[in-house]
C-alpha cells in the first residue's frame, strides 16, 4: 500500500516535469514576442535608434493599457549593422529561434528587400516596413507603412518646381531605392516641362570627397539639388554642399532631410529648407501632443522622431489593434484582420489597405525654421497608396 | 579656365588628404615593416579626441595640436605592450593589430555610442582662388599636407632620430652594436605614425562625420597609397600623388562608381611592372 502510494507520486512528478514546460506555452501572462530590426550600427546607424525608440515606447504603452489579449508585449531588437545578409540572418533567429509573431523595422530598402523576401514569405511571419521607399515589393507577410512616390514625390516636385524652377540635378547611392526614385522624378520632371541637368551614383558608404559632383553640380546650375543618398554619406555631403557655398545659387531639397539631418546643416543656413513626408514632429494634432510629450517623458526633450520612427510606432499599434480584432495570435488571422483595423497615428487616422498592404498615410510639405524645426506648409490629407500589389 | 582650376584645386586635396591619411601607415609598414591594421582606429581616435576635447569646452586649435600626442602615447603604450614582442613575425603582427582595431572600435562604440558626431572646422568660407569660390579649409589642408610632408623628410633625412632611424632599419644589429637604443627608435617611430593617423583624422573629419567605423575606409585608402607609392620615405607622396591624381581625374569625366574602379585597375597596372611601389625600394627576399 505504502509504495502504490510511493509509485504514484513519483509517477504523477515525473508526469508534470514532463508537461509543465508545454504546459506554460502560450499561458495567460506570458510575453508575447515581437521583433525589431534596426541599422543601430553600419552606415545607417543615424537611423537605428530612430526606429527604436518608438518601437519601443509603442510596446510599453500597450503593455501599460493592458498587453495584447491580456499578454505583454516583448520586444526582441536586433542590429543588422545595414547590411542586407545580416538582416537576412538576424529576420532569420528572429522567425525561428524566438519564434516573434511579427517582425518589425530597417530603412535602406536593399535590407528591406532582402528581410521581405528570405524571411517575412519564407517563414510566413509579417514584417512591417515603416519608411518611404521606391515600392515595388509585395507580397502576403509584407506590409509597407512608408510612404510611396505617389504619396510622397508626386506632391513634392511639383511644390519644388514651382518654388525654386524647372532644373534639377540627383545624386544617389547606387542602389534600388535612389535609381527608382530618380527615374521616377525624372518622368514627373519631364511630364511637367522641367528638365534633369545631371543624375549621378556613387557608391553604398565611403564617399569622404565629394568636391568634383559638387564641381559638376556649380557647372551644370540647376536650381535644386536633390540627394538621394542615405546614411552618414549624406552628412558629408551636406557638409561640403554648404562648404562649397553651393547653397547661395541652387536651393538644396531631399525627402532624407528630415528633423534627423537638419543638425548637419550650418546653423545659419538652416531656414527655409523644404522637405516631404507623412510626419513632421510639428504635426498638429492631439494624437501628435500627447506622443510627443509620453516620447519626451520617456527618452529626454531633446530627443527626436521622424516620419521613419513614427511609422514604427505606428506599425506596432496596427499589428496589435489587428491581434485584437483576429482575436487571437494566428498570423493568417491578424494579416487578414489589418485591414479591417485603424489607428489614430500622431500624423493622423491611418489605415492598411485591403489588397496591397500597403498604408493609406497623411501627405505633407513642411520647411526649416532657424532652430532646426519644421513648420507646414502643405497638408494634402491621407492619400492611397497605389502599389500595383495584388495580393 | 574656371572649370580647370576648379579641377586642379580638387585633385590637390584630394591628394594632400591621402597623403595625410597613408603616411602615418607609410611610417609603421614603410620604415618599420609592421602592417598596421589599426592605423584607420588611431585615425578614428584622432577624430574622437577633437570630438572629447571641444565637449571640454578646449579651444579647436589646442585641441588639434594634443591629438597627434595624446594618441601616439597611446600608440607607445601599444608599440610597448603588443608590436614589440612581434618584430620577428609579421603575420602575427597582422593578426594583432587587426585584433587591436575590433577592441579600439568597441571600447568607443561602448563608451561613446555608436551615433554620429561632427567636429568643426578650424576655418569655414570661401575664398577666391583664380576666379573661383574655393573652400578656404581645403586650402589649409593642401598647406598642413605639404608642411608635414616636409617636416616628415626633415625628420627622416636631417635630425639626429632619423640617422638613428634609418640605421635601424638597414641593419638592426649592427645599430644596436653602435650604441643606437632601438627599442626606443621603435617606440618613437611608431608613436610618430600613431600621432600623424590621429593628426589626420582629426584635420580630415570636419568634411565628414566622426563615428567608431570611419576608420575603415581610410584604412583601404592608405594601404592602397602605401602599396603603390612603394616603401621609401617620399613612397607616400607619390602614392597620394597617383592615387588622388587618377581617381581626382577620372571622377570628373565618368560616374563615380566607374571610377573608383579604374583606380584600382590602373594601380593594379602600375604594380604589374613595378611591383616594389613606384618609389620603392627593390624587396629584399
Amino acid at each position: 500500500m505504502r509504495r502504490h502510494l510511493l509509485l504514484k507520486a513519483s509517477v504523477a512528478a515525473m508526469v508534470a516535469m514532463l508537461v509543465s514546460p508545454l504546459a506554460t506555452v502560450g499561458q495567460e501572462g506570458d510575453p508575447i514576442k515581437i521583433g525589431g530590426l534596426f541599422h543601430l550600427t553600419g552606415i545607417g546607424q543615424i537611423w537605428g535608434p530612430l526606429q527604436q525608440q518608438p518601437a519601443i515606447l509603442a510596446v510599453e504603452e500597450i503593455n501599460e493599457a493592458g498587453g495584447v489579449l491580456g499578454r505583454p508585449l516583448e520586444l526582441i531588437s536586433e542590429d543588422d549593422e545595414t547590411d542586407p545578409d545580416v538582416s537576412v540572418q538576424k529576420g532569420t533567429k528572429l522567425a525561428l529561434e524566438d519564434a516573434v509573431e511579427a517582425i518589425f523595422g530597417l530603412v535602406y530598402s536593399s535590407t528591406r528587400s532582402a528581410v521581405a523576401a528570405n524571411v517575412a514569405e519564407r517563414y510566413q511571419v509579417p514584417y512591417f516596413y515603416p519608411t518611404y521607399s521606391e515600392g515595388g515589393v509585395c507580397g502576403r507577410y509584407f506590409i509597407n507603412l512608408g510612404a510611396l512616390p505617389n504619396q510622397q514625390l508626386d506632391f513634392f516636385i511639383p511644390y519644388l518646381m514651382e518654388r525654386y524652377g524647372p532644373n534639377f540635378y540627383f545624386v544617389g547611392q547606387d542602389y534600388v531605392w535612389p535609381q527608382e526614385s530618380i527615374a521616377y522624378s525624372t518622368q514627373l520632371i519631364e511630364s511637367l516641362g522641367g528638365n534633369v541637368v545631371g543624375t549621378e551614383f556613387v557608391p553604398i558608404g565611403g564617399t569622404t570627397d565629394w568636391g568634383p559632383i559638387l564641381g559638376r553640380i556649380r557647372d551644370a546650375d540647376p536650381d535644386v539639388y536633390f540627394p538621394f543618398i542615405g546614411g552618414d554619406d549624406l552628412i558629408s555631403n551636406l557638409r561640403q554642399f554648404y562648404a562649397f557655398g553651393l547653397n547661395e545659387d541652387i536651393a538644396i531639397a531631399s525627402t532624407l532631410l528630415d528633423e534627423s539631418f537638419i543638425p548637419a546643416i550650418p546653423e545659419d543656413a538652416r531656414a527655409g529648407i523644404p522637405t516631404a513626408a507623412s510626419y513632421f514632429m510639428a504635426v498638429d494634432t492631439p494624437e501628435n501632443q500627447s506622443f510627443l510629450e509620453r516620447f519626451h517623458a520617456r527618452f529626454g526633450d531633446d530627443a527626436i522622431v521622424t516620419n521613419i520612427g513614427e511609422g514604427t510606432y505606428n506599425s506596432i499599434h496596427l499589428w496589435a489593434a489587428a491581434v485584437e480584432q483576429a482575436g487571437s495570435l494566428d498570423k493568417e488571422a491578424v494579416i487578414d484582420a489589418l485591414p479591417q483595423v485603424t489607428f489614430a497615428a500622431p500624423q493622423g487616422e491611418i489605415s492598411i489597405q485591403e489588397g496591397s498592404n500597403h498604408a493609406s498615410l497623411r501627405s505633407l510639405i513642411a520647411e526649416t525654421q532657424p532652430d532646426g524645426t519644421f513648420v507646414v506648409l502643405e497638408d494634402f490629407g491621407l492619400v492611397e497608396p497605389l502599389s500595383n500589389c495584388e495580393i | 579656365m574656371e572649370t580647370a582650376t576648379f579641377q586642379a584645386l580638387n585633385t590637390g586635396t584630394l591628394i594632400a588628404i591621402l597623403f595625410l591619411v597613408s603616411l602615418g601607415l607609410v611610417i609603421t609598414f614603410g620604415l618599420m615593416g609592421v602592417i598596421n591594421l589599426a592605423h584607420g582606429e588611431f585615425f578614428m581616435l584622432g577624430a574622437y579626441t577633437v570630438v572629447i576635447g571641444s565637449q571640454l569646452g578646449l579651444p579647436l586649435i589646442v585641441t588639434l595640436i594634443a591629438t597627434p600626442f595624446v594618441v601616439g602615447a597611446f600608440g607607445m603604450v601599444v608599440e610597448g605592450t603588443i608590436i614589440r614582442r612581434l618584430y620577428s613575425r609579421p603575420l602575427d603582427t597582422l593578426l594583432a593589430t587587426w585584433g587591436l582595431s575590433l577592441v579600439i572600435r568597441q571600447v568607443v562604440t561602448i563608451v561613446l555610442g555608436a551615433q554620429q558626431r561632427g567636429t568643426d572646422a578650424l576655418f569655414s568660407g570661401t575664398v577666391s582662388v583664380l576666379g573661383v569660390e574655393y573652400p578656404l579649409y581645403r586650402l589649409f589642408i593642401i598647406a598642413l599636407a605639404v608642411v608635414i610632408g616636409v617636416g616628415f623628410l626633415w625628420v627622416v633625412f636631417r635630425s639626429d632620430f632619423g640617422v638613428r632611424l634609418r640605421a635601424v632599419i638597414q641593419n638592426r644589429e649592427i645599430a644596436s652594436a653602435l650604441g643606437v637604443d632601438s627599442r626606443r627608435v621603435d617606440a618613437l617611430t611608431f608613436a610618430g605614425g600613431a600621432g600623424v593617423a590621429a593628426l589626420a583624422g582629426a584635420i580630415v573629419s570636419p568634411l565628414g562625420t566622426v563615428n567608431p567605423n570611419m576608420g575603415l575606409p581610410w584604412l583601404i585608402d592608405s594601404f592602397l597609397v602605401v602599396i603603390v607609392g612603394g616603401d621609401s620615405a617620399i613612397g607616400p607622396v607619390v602614392g597620394a600623388v597617383f592615387v588622388g591624381g587618377v581617381e581626382s581625374t577620372l571622377s570628373f569625366f565618368i560616374q563615380p562608381v566607374t571610377a573608383s574602379m579604374l583606380v584600382l585597375v590602373f594601380a593594379i597596372v602600375a604594380l604589374r611592372f613595378r611591383p616594389q611601389g613606384l618609389a620603392g625600394r627593390r624587396r629584399r627576399t
